[in-house]
Parts: C-alpha cells; structure tokens; sequence
C-alpha cells in the first residue's frame, strides 16, 4: 500500500466519523468525496444514494414527504439562528431527528459543498423560545391594555363600593321597617330612626352617577369657552375615532387659549373636512390679526408633539389671522 | 369671597366636594369640570382663587400638567392636587408643578376643608408620605428611588437594553437592581411584579 493510498483511506475514514452528512462535488455534480451519513440521509429522502449531487439537491428541493420524512417550513427557522435561503432545506426524519441540509459554492466557487447538520434540540430550542416569545408578545400587550384600563377599572371599583352600600343601607332599612310595621306599637324613638335611615338611603342613592360623565368633552369645552366669553361653531362632521377627537379638541383648546389670550376673540370656528384617511381641521377665530409668523413654544410645542407622536401633522395658514391646521388619521370606513 | 375651581371626573366625589364648598361661608364655586386640561381655559377669566385638581381626570388629562400650565401664566392661583391613587412619585411631582397642597382622598385622615382654609392662610399642606403598599413579599417604601424607576421602565414594558439607556446606567446595574427587587418581592419574574404594581397602583406610568 502507498502513501498516497493510506492518506485517500484516512481522509475517508475521517469523514465517515464526522457526525454530520457531507458532501464534495465538481460544479457538474460529480461526486468528489461523500460520507455514510450524507449517502444514508440522501438515500431515505430520494431512494437512492449520492451520484448527482446537483440532481439529488434538485431532488430534495422537490420532496414534502417522503418515506416518513417531511419537510419543515416552520417560522422559528426564519429566526437568526438558522439560515433562510433557496440553499437551506430542514426535514423531520421518521425516528424524530431534524436534519438541516445546506447548499455552498467554496474553493473559489469550484466545488459543491452540501453539508447535512443535526439541529433536533436546536429546532425543538427555537420552537419554544418562538412560542414564548409571541406570549411574551401578548401578555405585554394585555399589560399596556391593563395600563390604559387602570384608572377606569379603579374608578368603577369605587362606584360598585359605593352601590354596594346603597344595597345595605336599603335592605337594612327594609328589613328594619316590615319589623316595625309588624309590631304593635311604633314608638317615636323607633320611628325617627327609621326615618333617617330611608332619609340617609335615599339621599346616598341620588348621589350615584347612572354614568361615569357628566359632560361629553365637547360640551365641557364650550362650557369653559362660554366662560371666558367665547363662542366655538363647529363645521362638518366630528371624527368618530377617539384618538382623532381628543386630538382635535386639544388643538381647539390651545387655539382657543391662544385666541383668547392674545387677539381678544369671542368666536372660535371648527371647520371639519374628511379626506379619504384624513380628518382636515382648520381652527380660526375672529380675533386680532397676527404680527407676523408663529412662533412655536410651550402650549403650540407641546400639541406640535402630541400631534406628530400619532401620525397627525400641523400646519398654519395665514388669512385674515392665524389659522391653525390640523392633519388627523382616520380609520377606513 | 374665595372663588373655586373643581376638576374632577368622578361624579360621586365631585358633588361630594362641591356641597362640602358650598356649605363653607366665602367660599364660590365658579365650575366645575371633568377634564383638567380645561382648567387653564377657566382661570382666563382671572378670578379663580384655589383649584382642588385631580390627578387623573376625564380622557386621560392630567391635573400635574394642567396645574404646571396653569401656574406658569397664574402663579397667584392656589392649587391644591387630589387623588384616589397611591403611585409613589404623585407627591414630588405635585411640589415640582409648584402645587401649593395635596390632598388623598382615601388615604389620609386629613380633613379637605381644613387642608383649603391652610392653603389659603398661606400654609403648604403634604402628606408626609406616599401610602405604603405591600408589593409581594415588603412594603412599597421598601424600594430605593432608583429601583423604583427601574420599575416604571419595566411597566412600561421596556427591555434591559432600552432600561439602561433611558436611565442612562450600565445594563449589568440593570440586571443587579432587577434582581434585588425580585429579591425583596419574593416574585419569580417581571410580569408578576409588574402585575402587581399596577394593579395596586404604585406605578402610573401615563400620569
């Protein structure tokens, strides 16, 4: 036996130890040097074992199913620890190992490396670490639900509390006057007390509001404006999304402000267009002209961030005064 | 004649308020109202004295920002902020907005009347302290102030990484002071704390 021998055998027999299935070809697809593993994997996934190995990647590109075997299209093989290309294919083997099968140009792009890895706890890993991670997902969208809930939540429990007493306070006194109607004799002593407690119970429930508001924003908002000796017309229809509202009336608030404030007006008008996926707001009063441009600062920053944090834009028109324009969002129909 | 402004959103406290004012003699209710950020526009008219303001009012307002607002163009304004919630960071704020008075509506033994007649003879009336809630295994005033700001950020649903940056502390400070607070809770992760603290209303991030 040469030495030339001895070294083609050892170089065989060591791929044959490796672990993983691999294999070498020419850029035709003839096999330079394939391992056991590789021809064993090939063999349950096309039939046969590695003598093309353009057309065997040709041929488990096209296998689904396949003796047992089934090929995995799962999204945690998009995640960074695997690759996701055309050159990458992962099948579930039928004794429920995941073998991932990876296509290369390398030596200068002259030869065909198909490499075959075990990757079952890695794969079983990252299905997990998926799963939790769109729980995760959830919960923390539950958590910014329970934040924005939080002071309603807070404020119903007070109410219930509070009718909750109600419902004492009634049963008691009706329990407390069968009985005194019952007996023989109600003495005045027993008759003021039963008097106090309906009177205590019936001014409690007067107290208990049938809804949580009073006012819907818009009439607070003309409420305060009338105070202060303006007047504000709505023109068009007001947006029905909430965000959008709000919006609009804290950009109202601070014209309002500003119009009142600075150029003496008693009227304020809204005129509301829609445009498609856009609410168009112009905001102007009768006050006094402007000298000269806007500048932005505290009161018109802040709404110019508030605006611009929810997609709205803001904008000014100057026409006999300032007049404020506002860009909101709206929802399709 | 003191003329007062009442911001508040539940109806029940509200109109527990105003016939408590109105039963004062010189005492004037001009309005009332649900959402503070209309209080700025109310104190336009100028004869506002003292405001009793909610914290969390009507659409998500906030009476800490609204009183900021109001005592920067009415420094002469009297305000005293009210509220139902424990979160422990309501009081410094309250101070930092210049607010003259705070009242809680539930936890104090102080009585709101007297507290108004303090704050008008010029007095500041605080609670010593935030009400002290049991937030698993130990109490709220437990928690050092910077783990209670890690504990906002991790409300607030932040990651480590973002934590460290908007405290502008290393990311292993991060992990040291998360880990003494589940320590000091006895809790086995974030989402129980976090859970918890909301729940109980030690942490109001929006407010």
């Amino acid at each position: 036996m040469n030495h030339k021998t001895v070294i083609t055998k050892s170089v065989r027999e060591a791929i044959d130890f490796y672990p993983g299935g691999l294999c070498f070809s020419e850029l035709s697809g003839i096999p330079i040097l394939v391992n056991q593993q590789m021809n064993t994997l090939i063999e349950t996934l096309t039939g046969h074992t590695v003598l093309d190995a353009v057309t065997a990647w040709n041929e488990l590109q096209a296998v689904s199913t396949k003796n047992g075997c089934i090929r995995l299209d799962k999204p945690w093989l998009k995640t960074e620890y695997f690759h996701d290309d055309e050159n990458t294919l992962v099948f579930a083997f039928p004794d429920d190992h995941i073998w991932q099968f990876r296509k290369q140009l390398i030596a200068d792009n002259g030869i065909i490396q198909i490499e075959a890895a075990e990757i079952t706890q890695l794969y079983h890993i990252s299905e997990e670490l998926y799963n939790n991670n769109i729980r995760l997902k959830q919960m923390q969208k539950r958590q910014e639900k329970l934040l924005d809930d939080i002071v309603q939540i807070n404020r119903d429990r007070e109410l219930l509390r509070t009718k909750m007493r109600i419902h004492d306070d009634l049963g008691y006194c009706l329990v407390a006057s069968k009985k005194a109607l019952t007996s023989d004799e109600i003495t005045d002593e027993v008759y003021s007390e039963l008097l106090s407690g309906w009177e205590e119970a019936i001014c409690g429930m007067t107290n208990v509001p049938k809804q949580n508001r009073d006012a819907s924003p818009e009439a607070e908002l003309q409420k305060v404006a009338a105070l202060v000796g303006c007047q504000i017309i709505f023109i068009g229809e007001q947006p029905k999304e909430k965000n959008a509202l709000l919006l609009m009336y804290s950009a109202i608030r601070e014209a309002l402000t500003n119009a009142v404030r600075h150029a003496g007006a008693n009227r304020l008008t809204v005129d509301i267009q829609r445009e498609k996926q856009w609410y168009h707001v112009q905001i102007s009063s009768n006050g006094r002209p402007a000298d000269g441009e806007i500048t932005e600062s505290g009161g018109l920053k802040s709404l110019r961030r508030s605006l611009e944090a929810q997609g709205a834009k803001l904008s000014y028109l100057y026409q006999n005064g300032v007049v404020l324009v506002i860009d909101l969002p709206a929802q399709e129909d | 004649m003191i003329n007062v402004l009442i911001v508040e959103d539940s109806k029940i406290t509200r109109d527990s308020i105003e016939r408590q004012i109105s039963d004062l003699p010189g005492f004037h209710i001009i309005t009332s109202i649900e959402n503070a950020a209309n209080a700025e526009i109310v104190c336009m008219k100028g004869n506002i004295d003292l405001i009793l303001m909610d914290i969390c009012t009507a659409d998500d307002e906030s009476g800490l920002n609204a009183a900021k607002r109001i005592k920067q163009h009415y420094p002469a304004v009297k305000i005293i902020m009210m509220t139902s919630m424990p979160e422990h960071s309501f009081i410094q704020k309250a101070v930092e907005c210049g607010c003259e008075s705070f009242w809680y509506k539930e936890y104090g033994n102080e009585d709101l009347i007297e507290v108004c007649r303090r704050t008008l003879n010029g007095e500041s009336v605080f609670p010593d302290m935030t009400p002290v809630l049991k937030i698993g295994n130990c109490s709220s005033d437990q928690f050092t102030k910077r783990e209670l700001e890690v504990i906002r950020e991790l409300v607030k649903g932040h990651k480590y990484s973002e934590i460290s940056e908007n405290l502008q502390i290393k990311y292993d400070t991060v992990k040291f002071h998360v880990r003494n607070i589940m320590e000091k809770t006895g809790y086995a992760n974030t989402l129980q704390l976090v859970a918890d603290v909301v729940e109980k209303r030690l942490i109001l991030p929006k407010y």
